[in-house]
């Protein structure tokens, strides 16, 4: 049941960053890692072009594009 | 003075001029920190808005989940608040007990808020006499400037200076944004620059009718 539950945790959109899976959006492709990255791309198109320019954008500014940590320990 | 030192000068100016401008409250770190006006790094549209960042980073934590940061507290009590006029005179959301009030979040750098100042003037006229009244919240500290605006728009009702605290308790994340108080003191709705200013009537209407 855990297993199953931890699999249906979706990757995060730094985990996403990648190839495997292509997107087009506005005549722009984008480069998906995972199945459900370009299946949750697909939900809010518009959102998530944005979100994925903008990481492209970090990266090409030499910045850190990392997945959020998981911590037990509250902000 | 040379034509090409001219030219430079002019450029300099035009240039200054431009990211002065461009300056607003972070989508993010407005409503989550109180944070004040920061140069922008970023733009956003979601759902026909445009929002304002002073990251990408801040671009990216709100495009993975925007509504973490658009809040839905109509129904639920306005915060209250006690902000000070340019002229230095307190005005409090308990001044308004039992009124309707529509709070103008805005800035002169804002246009389409500066646009709106001779509709909300009016608007304020018009129902004064039936407990309505709008009260402007400024975010920008620039005094002569607001003044200017506010007299070219023949603006009578008040105007406040917001402070950090008040804008992020109001979660204000795009200029304007317009929140409707209603006789209750509880937020009836809220407006942001794409708002239907028909629709926008309407409830402004419901409200004092209640």
């Amino acid at each position: 049941m855990i297993l199953l539950a931890l699999l249906a945790v979706l990757h995060s959109p730094e985990e996403c960053l990648g190839k495997g899976f292509t997107v087009e959006h506005q005549g722009k492709t984008y480069e998906l890692r995972y199945a459900d990255c370009r299946d949750e791309f697909l939900t809010d198109p518009e959102r998530y072009a944005q979100l994925y320019d903008a990481l492209l954008e970090m990266q090409a500014a030499g910045q850190k594009v990392e997945p959020p940590r998981a911590s037990l320990v509250p902000s | 003075m040379r034509p090409a030192t001219a030219i430079l000068l002019l450029l300099f100016v035009a240039f200054a001029a431009v990211a002065a401008e461009d300056q607003a409250i972070c989508a993010v770190c407005g409503p989550r920190e109180g944070a004040g006006f920061e140069p922008v790094k970023a733009h956003a549209t979601h759902k026909g808005k445009s929002y304002a960042f002073c990251s990408l980073k801040c671009k990216v934590e709100f495009l993975k989940n925007p509504d973490e940061f658009l809040v839905t507290d109509e129904g639920k009590p306005a915060p209250a608040f006690t902000l000070q006029t340019f002229d230095g005179k307190n005005v409090s959301l308990d001044d308004f007990k039992g009124q309707v009030v529509l709070l103008d979040f805005w800035g002169t750098f804002c246009i389409p808020c500066v646009n709106a100042l001779p509709e909300l003037q009016a608007l304020h006229a018009k129902h004064a006499a039936r407990g309505f009244a709008v009260l402007g919240v400024t975010v920008d500290d620039r005094a002569a400037m607001v003044k200017k605006a506010t007299s070219r728009a023949k603006v009578t009702y008040p105007i406040v200076q917001a402070t950090p605290k008040v804008w992020s308790a109001y979660k204000v994340n795009a200029l304007p944004s317009l929140v409707l108080v209603g006789r209750d003191g509880k937020i009836v709705k809220r407006f942001g620059g794409e708002a239907d200013r028909k629709a926008m009537l309407a409830t402004i209407e419901q409200a004092i009718a209640r």
